[in-house]
């Protein structure tokens, strides 16, 4: 951030100086804030969380495009029979960086550009918890992924499958880099999560607005809350996974070599310790998305509210204790395969939950399909589609036949494109003129939201079948020889699911266009109004975009849905209830602007988050080309870390150009 | 070994992690101040302990660990 | 004020499920509302530090990590050749004697953190340094054993119970070394004239983060070395 987050109404800052900028050597040998309010320094050093919400966003963007194009010679590689786009070798690669992309870069970051933006808008706060880390949390990402996709120039992506079993990841079986720079970049982005986690975390418990009681929170940050939860317990798994991998392929140990004596299935224990949260990490920041957007356009409050928040806690507990379902093909012995089998169908329980909620949130209220909308319904149908199928793989022996079938990759849509993309979709479309202050096109939107349905379906529907004829997943040709008559003919069902990812494709390509109608240069959308969905809580008592201070006052919480409570009143009797509104929502807005705060103290910009995370891929390069660079990459975090340091949390006064009169240091936020 | 102990055979095992966890807590409770602290702290940790322990015994157990 | 936040999540939601069994929400004040006036400066919901917070999320975290390597280790253990194994290679007077140094600079980071609460920096400063020299040996200790051990024919690809090993005690040291940049930075920080309160607080958390590397030590010790006992 920069002068703007001293809002200039704000009277301590309008006494400026005029004396020139002064030197970095000025300023301890650390160097000057980086202040400017405007141009790419603005954004690049910023620790805004909702500039880094942003920016999240966007990269988070760019790479389901990838991830999609790569889904894209997939299909088009199993089009018909004897498939010839792809060699064995780069199909292999295309599905493991396909899911590695999405997963990791793709829904995991776009929910933390949620999770980012919102967190604070709703709860009231003026920031996260540590506004740096958080400027690290997203260099790290960033970087992170962009060195995880240039192993494509680098002697190719890796090709184990996204969950690069061993042995099959060791260098015999997988001589390129190809692996090196999956662990690696996992390992980077895992650390953007980690700090990102505990940032979130600290911000949710400790950070909310005067009244706001854990239970009067946003539906949505509680979601985000337990995905935070899982994220902290769960990245140290996978990265003690990634040592051992790196270890093995790097430096000679032999921690999967079955011919040492190993076990390989310690990997797959690991992995899914790990894995089984990450689902949850990727469906819940969605289900915590709809839970918002459903009650809004159906006019009426959540449906139990506290079973939603309850369930959503149950699901992350209990999914720390069933991660061994992904292993019931693997020799497991009986009992755990019994165990893990009934555990699995418990966790089926607090997830109907939702469902019902969601259900009887709609119910009885008047429902306008605005896109948001479309999206929230069209996920609770399409999630509990991938439910039902995921039931049907807890019964281990009815999974035996499944497992490594088309089928499971069907499964796993449903539940993933269904459950989390669809979700976030509803978020965009629900939140873009929170974020960029204009609606985004709903003629539009609709054509986005059923060529997505429709391509989903088309694409994923067919899967079953083929996988229940017996199609394996991560084969990259099928034949006409086993292709089957008639109805259950494979070569007719993969041809349609082809067709379907084009579908889904043009889709996609509609929200883009939907993004440059409304932005372009003469774009004649006019600016959103400051509240277009009558909409329920905290994050809408403000501006849209809002300002960099994010409210004006810091917002007393008397109730959950604590906008909806200002703008109506209820004059029912007794146990009836009955909403009049006594203001509208631009009013409620225009009441606490009047009422401003004197005094808002933000936190300044800073170079090191970038320059450390920076140090991160140039470690990485080394453990795979030189170790010279490994040093050099320390050397850089070293540094950074003691500019971090030494750097005051606020910009100081001569750090402005001009600079500034008055002392200028609170600490309203943490100086981490 | 110059080291000298008393040989009180098949308790050595549980006595030897009855005394690793006493003093593992004491170092949390009074050196980390979790007994006298705001009880959040402790939970939090707790959380992470208690999952550890029981997903990685899950695990070892799976490889029958704890039969043999 | 931990059970307050627990209790009153819990409170609340019996409120909201009684109150709304026809599932309308009523506008009711939040009780007890204890922040009254002004909320500039430090206000915080559970008036706890966020660093604070921050640290102990973090070690619970690390629990998983470590977690991980020592169940790693455990299912290796045996897997060495004939005499290459803890057997032959552990020196317990020896460990017993680093792992003494070490649990002894817990002692004294706790004499460090309490002098710095009492705004004693001088003490302060002094059991600071004592900590870090005693982490710094207990640090040579370990490179002395790894070199000993080196020696003897166990190197990190030797087998699957010295990959283990190594990586576990070898990312343990790390933790170590890590805590003793911390220490001397910390002591740094002291040494300029300007100290405020932040300073005792970062004290206290260099110290949290000191004293878990030192109860993971206290397992590794227990069920990586002294448990070759059990015959
Ligand atoms: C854009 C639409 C998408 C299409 C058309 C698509 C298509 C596919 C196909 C055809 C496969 C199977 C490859 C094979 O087994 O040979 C696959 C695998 C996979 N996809 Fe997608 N996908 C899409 C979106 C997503 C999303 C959003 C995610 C997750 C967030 C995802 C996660 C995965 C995973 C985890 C695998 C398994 C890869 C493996 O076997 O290792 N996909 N996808
Ligand atoms: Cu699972």
């Amino acid at each position: 951030m920069a002068i703007i987050e001293r809002p200039t109404e704000t009277p301590d800052v309008t006494n400026r100086g005029t004396r020139p900028a002064p030197k970095a050597s000025t300023n301890y040998g650390y160097l000057r804030r980086p202040v400017e309010t405007t141009g790419w320094r603005s954004w690049a050093f910023t620790v805004d969380h909702k500039k880094i919400g942003i920016m999240y966003g966007a990269v988070a963007m760019f790479f389901f495009i990838l991830g999609g194009l790569e889904a894209a010679l997939i299909r088009l590689q199993l089009a018909g029979p004897n498939g010839t786009i792809l060699s064995a070798d780069k199909y292999n690669q295309m599905f493991t960086m396909h899911a590695t992309t999405m997963v990791f870069l793709f829904v995991m970051p776009m929910a933390a550009a949620f999770a980012n933006y919102f967190i604070p808008l709703q709860i009231g706060a003026r920031d996260v918890a540590f506004p740096r880390l958080n400027a690290l949390s997203l260099w790290v990402f960033v970087f992170g992924g962009v060195f995880l996709n240039t192993s494509w120039f680098l002697g190719g992506g890796a090709d184990g499958g996204w969950f690069m079993y061993a042995p099959n990841s060791s260098v015999p079986f997988s001589p390129t880099n190809g692996v090196d720079f999956w662990g690696l970049g996992l390992q980077i982005t895992g650390i953007a999560s980690l700090v990102g986690a505990i940032n979130l975390i600290v911000t949710v418990l400790n950070m909310r607005a005067p009244g706001m009681s854990m239970m009067k929170m946003p539906i949505f940050t509680w979601m985000a809350f337990v995905v935070q939860m899982l994220l902290l317990f769960a990245i140290p798994v996978i990265t003690v996974a990634l040592f051992l991998l790196m270890f093995q392929r790097s430096f000679g140990a032999q921690f999967f070599s079955v011919e040492a004596g190993a076990d390989p299935l310690l990997w797959q224990h690991l992995f899914w310790i790990f894995g089984h949260p990450e689902v949850y990490i990727l469906v819940l920041p969605s289900f915590g998305i709809i839970s918002e957007v459903l009650p809004v356009f159906s006019k009426k409050p959540l449906f139990g509210y506290p079973f939603v928040v309850f369930s959503g806690a149950a699901i992350g507990f209990v999914g720390w204790g069933v991660w061994a379902h992904h292993m019931f093909a693997s020799g497991l012995g009986p009992v755990s395969v019994a165990v893990f089998s009934v555990a699995t169908m418990a966790i089926a329980v607090p997830t109907g939950v939702k469902i019902i909620n969601w259900t009887l949130t709609l119910w009885g209220g008047k429902l306008t399909f605005t896109t948001a909308m479309l999206f929230a319904v069209g996920l609770i149908v399409q999630f509990t589609i991938g439910g039902l199928s995921g039931v049907t793989h807890a019964v281990a022996p009815s999974d035996t036949q499944q497992t490594d079938t088309y089928y499971i990759v069907a499964h796993f849509h449903y539940v993933i494109f269904g459950g989390a993309v669809l979700g976030l979709f509803s978020g965009f479309y629900y939140w873009w003129p929170k974020v960029f202050g204009k609606l985004l096109s709903e003629s539009l939107g609709k054509w986005n939201f059923w060529l997505m349905i429709a391509g989903m379906n088309l694409t994923f529907g067919p899967m079953h079948i083929i996988g229940l004829q017996g199609q394996p997943r991560r084969m990259y040709r099928w034949t006409e020889f086993r292709a089957g008559q008639g109805f259950f003919n494979l070569g007719f069902w993969n041809l349609v699911a082809t067709i379907g990812t084009f579908v889904l494709g043009v889709g996609i390509l509609f929200f883009l266009v939907n993004i440059w109608v409304t932005h372009r240069p003469n774009s004649k959308t006019p600016p959103a109004p400051a509240d277009p969905w009558d909409a329920r809580s905290l994050e809408w008592i403000t501006s849209s975009p809002p300002k960099e201070y994010n409210f004006a006052r810091t917002p007393q919480v008397s109730a959950l849905d604590e906008f909806f409570h200002r703008k109506y009143e209820d004059v029912g009797e007794g146990d009836k209830h009955e909403y009049v509104q006594k203001m509208t929502g631009e009013e409620v807005i225009q009441f606490e602007e009047d009422n401003a705060d004197p005094n808002i103290h933000l936190p300044a910009p800073s170079y090191w988050p970038m320059v450390l995370a920076l140090a991160l891929p140039v470690m990485a390069y080394g453990v795979i080309y030189n170790t010279l660079l490994i040093v050099a990459g320390g050397a850089i975090a070293t540094m950074a870390m003691f500019g971090w340091a030494l750097e005051p949390a606020d910009a100081e006064a001569s750090d402005f150009d001009p600079p500034v009169e008055g002392d200028e240091t609170s600490k309203e936020l943490s100086n981490v | 070994m110059a080291v000298s102990y008393i040989d009180i055979g098949p308790l050595f095992l549980p006595v030897l992690l009855g005394l690793m966890v006493v003093k593992f807590f004491m170092v949390v409770l009074y050196f980390m101040h979790i007994k006298f602290d705001n009880k959040l702290f402790g939970r939090l940790f707790y959380i992470g302990l208690g999952l550890a322990v029981f997903v990685y015994a899950a695990a070892l157990s799976t490889f029958q660990f704890f039969a043999g | 004020m931990s059970d307050s936040l627990i209790t009153e999540t819990v409170k609340d939601a019996v409120e909201i499920v009684k109150d709304h069994a026809d599932d309308v929400h009523v506008h009711d004040v939040h009780a007890g509302d204890d922040h009254s006036g002004d909320h500039g400066g430090h206000h915080t919901s559970l008036g706890l530090s966020n660093t604070k917070l921050a640290m102990w999320l973090f070690l619970g975290s690390e629990c998983l990590l470590f977690g991980g390597l020592i169940s790693t280790y455990m299912l290796y253990r045996n897997r060495h050749s004939e005499n290459l194994g803890p057997d032959q290679l552990w020196d317990i007077p020896f460990t017993s004697a680093t792992s003494f140094v070490l649990l002894t600079s817990s002692l004294t980071m706790v004499l460090a953190v309490s002098a710095a609460n009492r705004k004693d920096l001088r003490n302060a400063k002094i059991y600071l340094s004592v900590t870090a020299l005693l982490g710094g040996l207990f640090l040579a200790g370990q490179i002395y054993e790894f070199t000993v051990f080196y020696r003897e024919g166990l190197g990190f690809t030797t087998s699957l119970f010295s990959s283990s090993f190594f990586t576990l005690t070898g990312f343990h040291g790390v933790h170590v070394s890590i805590g003793i940049i911390m220490l001397v930075a910390l002591i740094g920080m002291l040494s300029k004239e300007k100290v405020s309160g932040d300073d005792a607080e970062a004290v206290e958390m260099v110290g949290l983060y000191w004293h878990f590397v030192d109860i993971v030590w206290i397992i590794i010790f227990t069920v990586i070395y002294l448990i070759e006992f059990i015959k």
